[in-house]
């Protein structure tokens, strides 16, 4: 998996591409840790390029948004409809927003 | 392991390896590639692929201390599905009731669903676990399509 954090505005962006499992799941949690502490506004996970998801990436998307500071919004980006529908299962589309759009605010599942 | 009547019809694969976090997606590869002959769909393999994965990153993450161990998966498939065997030798489960309820973990920073997930995304599930032996885990995922429908996933909608 391959990791990079960049900036849009004030939104720090994490784009994650690869498999996210057991393996690769602790440095997708440092590289959120630290784009959290960087400091800025939402932090945007953008998941159009991760192939897999299971619980292991589901426990550290789920950490970050319980350590998110206040005011700060935890954002899932374009995730494939595999890894969608895993989300939903999890129930994470109800307490995580979900961006389909290119870039800003899309449709927001609700 | 059953379906004697089949034996001649079915593929086993067996495959051990260290309980290292690395092998997790070998497992996961070795098992969607031989189940590649079935007619399941992109959605069917994704739960596949999570089952296993959650079967083995279990047996990584619970079954052995820092001294390590094996894990043991083998892959029977045939006509109707595939059935997956994962084994560890480890310390075993206590109370699987209790385990197999969402939300459980005894490890911190996980949410405690990997067998909810295992139980949703297969057609049938095993658990028997041991203290002190290993715990072993066995499941069935069949095609849902019938036979001749073209296999489509709804996966994927760009060019
Ligand atoms: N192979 C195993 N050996 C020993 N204990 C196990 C094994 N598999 C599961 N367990 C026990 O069952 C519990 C529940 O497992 P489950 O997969 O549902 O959740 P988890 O692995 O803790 O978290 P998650 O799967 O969400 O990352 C584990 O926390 C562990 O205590
Ligand atoms: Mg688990």
């Amino acid at each position: 998996m391959r990791i990079e954090t960049g900036r849009e505005g004030d939104r720090v962006v994490v784009r994650a591409q690869g498999e996210i499992d057991v393996r690769t799941a602790p440095g997708l949690r440092r590289a959120l840790d630290e784009a959290v502490a960087a400091g800025g506004g939402d932090l945007v996970v953008d998941m159009a390029a991760v192939t897999f998801l299971d619980s292991s990436g589901l426990g550290v998307l789920l950490g970050r948004l319980r350590r998110m500071p206040p005011g700060r919004r935890l954002v899932l980006r374009r995730p494939r409809p595999t890894v969608r529908a895993l989300l939903d299962l999890a129930g994470v589309t109800r307490l995580v927003a979900v961006e389909d759009g290119e870039d800003g605010p899309g449709r927001n599942g609700g | 392991m059953g379906r004697g009547e089949m034996a001649a019809e079915v593929n086993r694969i067996d495959i051990r390896f260290p309980a290292r976090p690395e092998n997790v997606a070998v497992a996961r590869a070795a098992v969607a590639s031989a189940a590649s002959v079935l007619p399941f769909t992109l959605a069917e393999v994704e739960e596949l692929r999570i089952a296993v994965s959650e079967a083995v990153s279990n047996a990584v993450l619970h079954a052995y201390g820092p001294e390590g161990g094996e894990v043991e998966v083998a892959v029977e498939v045939d006509g109707g599905g595939v059935a997956v065997c994962v084994a560890d030798r480890g310390r075993g489960i206590a109370d699987v009731e209790r385990a197999r309820r969402p939300d459980f973990s005894t490890l911190e920073g996980h949410l405690g669903l990997g067998f909810a997930f295992l139980a949703a995304m297969t057609d049938e599930l095993e658990v028997a676990s041991e203290v002190g032996r290993g715990t072993r885990i066995r499941f069935v995922k069949r095609p849902q399509a019938e036979p001749g429908e073209e296999p489509s996933g709804d996966a994927a909608g760009g060019a």
